[in-house]
């Protein structure tokens, strides 16, 4: 009891310095302003923000102004994947926040809000501000409280701003991150377009794809493997019709950030070339004709490009195993005229055989067949049955098409013209439900001919379970143009039976021609 | 003013008191008897707190007496009790010195919680409200080292991933990601954590920094500098708990907020 009231008489004795603490900031910077030189401050406004992946146009004031900054915090279950939601922490809606756009010399008022209904403390720090924790300790409020404070943008640049409450990389990892700004007096090279990207990483509890509802799991965190690295903050958030549309010719800024908070990238774009690099988003374009741009975490890098010739490109965190398994991937749509003198697209295809070996994957395909007809049969074959795709296998298969499929086959199922086969009114995809589901089973490899197009290059076994076999064809056999009974996962069980055995009689007869 | 908070566990330490796990009763008033407890209580046996932050000469164990705690958090039922009783901590007569404007918010007026609400934990309560209520009931508000004890999840020095950090670190939300019965004593006990983060008597004690935009140094306790200070740097749970407590002030009244009171065993 004796400590009970000693306690109260402590806190008591906190409340009135605290209360009197905060100075009024435009005042006191104000203050220093003439003696530090700085720009005179004119008039006020409220800042210019813009949602991802679009960029506030560029500031004409010719003088520094005080900007009036609002930024909300809020804890929110969103969608991370298909099928995939996770409590996401945000600088208002989304992960990345707003960009925000301010003028070098600018004072920025920023008030920092924690919604009564979050349940931790929060703070913001902006790497473009100067000053202890970039405004983390000034912010750092509880759950219904809000603070101000007042920044100068002494600096031009690119620059993060994040959270940087205990435990930092949780914060981070839960989506507290965007990109500020500062522009250079003189502005920046004109541009036709700019968009802004940042990477970011998600510690699910569950594996990546895993559906349902995930939380942050501590110790992927500290061992710095993540299940999900993506752009924008979700997996396809900038893929299918949310890719970048830009014209041929057109010049083009992409504003790059790196939240991780634990893998740097290597941001690149697959068939195109970087013009002008401002290396971790400095004010100096310090390298032309870049192929590959680090981003560092807690960092950020400018990039000016022209894209020459039209066509679907995709862009990627090069660490590639990041790009194909854990989300590191968007699209870019280029329209225009095509090019020819540039890139030829594909001129000819012909047979190449200098007679080696029969690969693997051919001599299954092959063996089935003959093993079809020996083997009995266990269910009546899948193109007998008139079934009609239920719904619920339909929208199933079209979070796995979405997740494993889109990379090369595309959004719409249309492929890519000489690498990847269309799927959209494809004859190939149609004409045989038991060789679509081996494809799936074992993967495919060497020549096919499709809709009259020859293709000849390599798809992987996936190895997904028979209900998610069973789903994506559905998905693909009833859309993009296709109409097609359903495939059942006991289809699907009933062809892999069929090729254990045939690959048990492959290998028995293998084995004999090694010996002979 | 943060250093005479934490005067009485400093002072332990400088006469020597300080134990190792295994020996903790040595030079700690041993526990009488659990039979003290009343119902809807919870025996917590004398033991050791390892504070999450390291002070100046290193890792420190602290003694902590054995304690009654209520299995509950106090709900919106037992408060309006408090408040017919003590009128002067209704939301309509409080001083503004003792709660902030959002104090008993979900509340109609001074005697009406919503019907609803009325057996579950009450929220909205500041520091002050909660230990008037917690000595008007014949106890107190826990110490952190208390609360931590009972409630931290794990004890500050566990490795992640072994059995003692199980409940902590993984779930969904923040509260159950970060709560959990700690010591194995209580495993067995009605001890239930509600949805709501829990006020302590020293809740700005252990680490805060400087609030009112004056720098307390490098190794301010919200910031980059924790995971140099702290046991464990690896017990998110933890810092999400010294965190938030450290954003608190005295007169806050916060919606996921609320409070339990101890006894010290008699």
């Amino acid at each position: 009891m004796k400590h009970f009231v000693f306690f109260a008489v402590a806190a008591l004795g906190c409340v009135a310095p605290v209360q009197a603490g905060y100075p009024d900031a435009s005042a006191s910077l104000g203050a220093t302003r003439a003696s530090a030189g700085l720009e005179e401050i004119r008039g006020e406004e409220r800042a210019v923000v813009t949602s991802a992946p679009h960029v506030p146009p560029p500031i004409t004031r010719r003088h520094a102004t005080k900007v009036l900054l609002d930024v909300e915090v809020k804890e929110h279950t969103k969608t991370l994947a298909d099928g995939v939601t996770y409590t996401y922490w945000t600088f208002g809606d989304d992960a990345p926040g707003q960009f925000i756009r301010v003028r070098e010399g600018d004072l920025v008022q920023t008030k920092f809000s924690n919604h009564p209904d979050n349940t931790v403390a929060h703070n913001i720090d902006f790497h473009s501000a100067t000053g202890p924790g970039g405004g983390g300790e000034a912010s750092f409020v509880a759950p219904g409280h809000s603070a101000t404070f007042t920044w100068r943008a002494m600096r031009a640049g690119l620059y993060l701003y994040h959270c940087v409450a205990a435990p930092a990389g949780m914060h981070l990892a839960n989506g507290m991150y965007g990109l500020i700004l500062v522009e250079p007096k003189q502005g920046l090279p004109k541009v036709d377009k700019e968009f802004f990207i940042v990477q970011g990483e998600f510690y699910t509890n569950g594996a990546y794809g895993e559906r349902g509802d995930q939380h942050f799991d501590m110790s992927k965190a500290v061992r710095e493997q993540p299940e999900y690295v993506v752009f924008n903050g979700r997996v396809g958030a900038l893929m299918g019709e949310n890719a970048l549309r830009m014209n041929v010719g057109e010049s083009v800024r992409l504003y790059l950030g790196n939240a991780g908070p634990a893998l740097m990238s290597s941001f690149h774009i697959v068939g195109e070339i970087f013009d002008d690099v401002y290396s971790e988003g400095g004010t100096k374009v310090n390298q032309n004709n870049v192929q590959t741009t680090v981003v560092p975490v807690g960092g950020s890098a400018m990039v000016d490009l022209v894209m020459d010739v039209p066509g679907a490109y995709q862009f990627v965190d090069h660490s590639m195993f990041r790009a194909f398994n854990k989300g590191a991937m968007g699209a870019i749509e280029v329209d225009g005229p095509l090019r020819p003198e540039l890139f030829s697209g594909r001129q000819s295809e012909e047979i190449f055989n200098p007679g080696t070996r029969l690969q693997r994957v051919a001599a299954v395909t092959t063996s089935v067949s003959p093993a079809t007809s020996a083997a009995p049969v266990p269910a009546p074959a899948p193109q007998a049955k008139a079934s009609t795709a239920d719904s619920a296998a339909v929208e199933h298969g079209k979070e796995v098409y979405a997740k494993i499929c889109t990379t090369c086959h595309q959004p719409d199922g249309r492929g890519m013209a000489g690498v990847f086969p269309p799927l959209a009114q494809s004859d190939y995809l149609m004409h045989d439900s038991e060789r679509a589901i081996r494809v799936l089973l074992e993967g495919l490899q060497g020549p096919i001919t499709v809709n009259g197009q020859t293709f000849n290059g390599v798809m992987p076994n996936f190895s997904l379970t028979d209900k998610e076999i069973a789903s994506v064809l559905s998905y693909v056999r009833t859309n993009f143009g296709n109409a097609g009974p359903a495939v059942t996962p006991s289809d699907v069980q009933r062809v892999r039976a069929l090729l254990a055995k045939a690959e048990s009689g492959a290998k028995d007869r293998s084995t004999a021609s090694d010996r002979r | 003013m943060r250093l005479l908070i934490a005067a009485p566990a400093l002072l332990l330490g400088a006469m020597g008191l300080v134990a190792e796990a295994g020996t903790a009763n040595q030079g700690v008033r041993a526990c009488k008897s659990a039979s003290a407890c009343r119902t809807r209580e919870v025996f917590v046996p004398a033991g050791v707190y390892v504070p999450f932050f390291k002070s100046g000469s290193g890792i420190k164990a602290v003694p902590v007496e054995p304690i009654c705690l209520s299995e509950t958090a106090v709900t919106h039922e037992e408060f309006l009790g408090f408040v017919r009783d003590h009128p002067n901590w209704r939301k309509s007569r409080i001083k503004k010195l003792f709660a902030e404007g959002s104090y008993l918010a979900d509340w109609q007026d001074d005697l009406t919680p919503r019907p609803e609400t009325l057996s579950q934990p009450v929220t909205f309560v500041s520091w002050f409200a909660a230990g008037a209520y917690c000595e008007a009931a014949g106890g107190r508000l826990p110490t952190v080292a208390e609360w931590e004890r009972f409630a931290g999840g794990s004890t500050p020095t566990s490795k992640p991933g072994t059995a003692a950090d199980r409940g902590a670190g993984q779930g969904a939300t923040p509260f159950a990601f970060a709560m959990g019965r700690s010591a194995p004593e209580l495993a067995n006990t009605a001890l239930a954590f509600p949805g709501v983060w829990e006020w302590t008597a020293n809740f700005n004690s252990a680490m805060v920094s400087g609030r009112i935009g004056t720098s307390e140094g490098a190794d301010s306790s919200q910031f980059c500098g924790d995971g140099i200070r702290a046991v464990d740097p690896s017990n998110y749970g933890a810092f999400l708990r010294y965190s938030f407590r450290s954003s608190l002030r005295a007169n806050f009244a916060l919606k996921n907020l609320g409070f339990r009171c101890v006894r010290e065993a008699p």
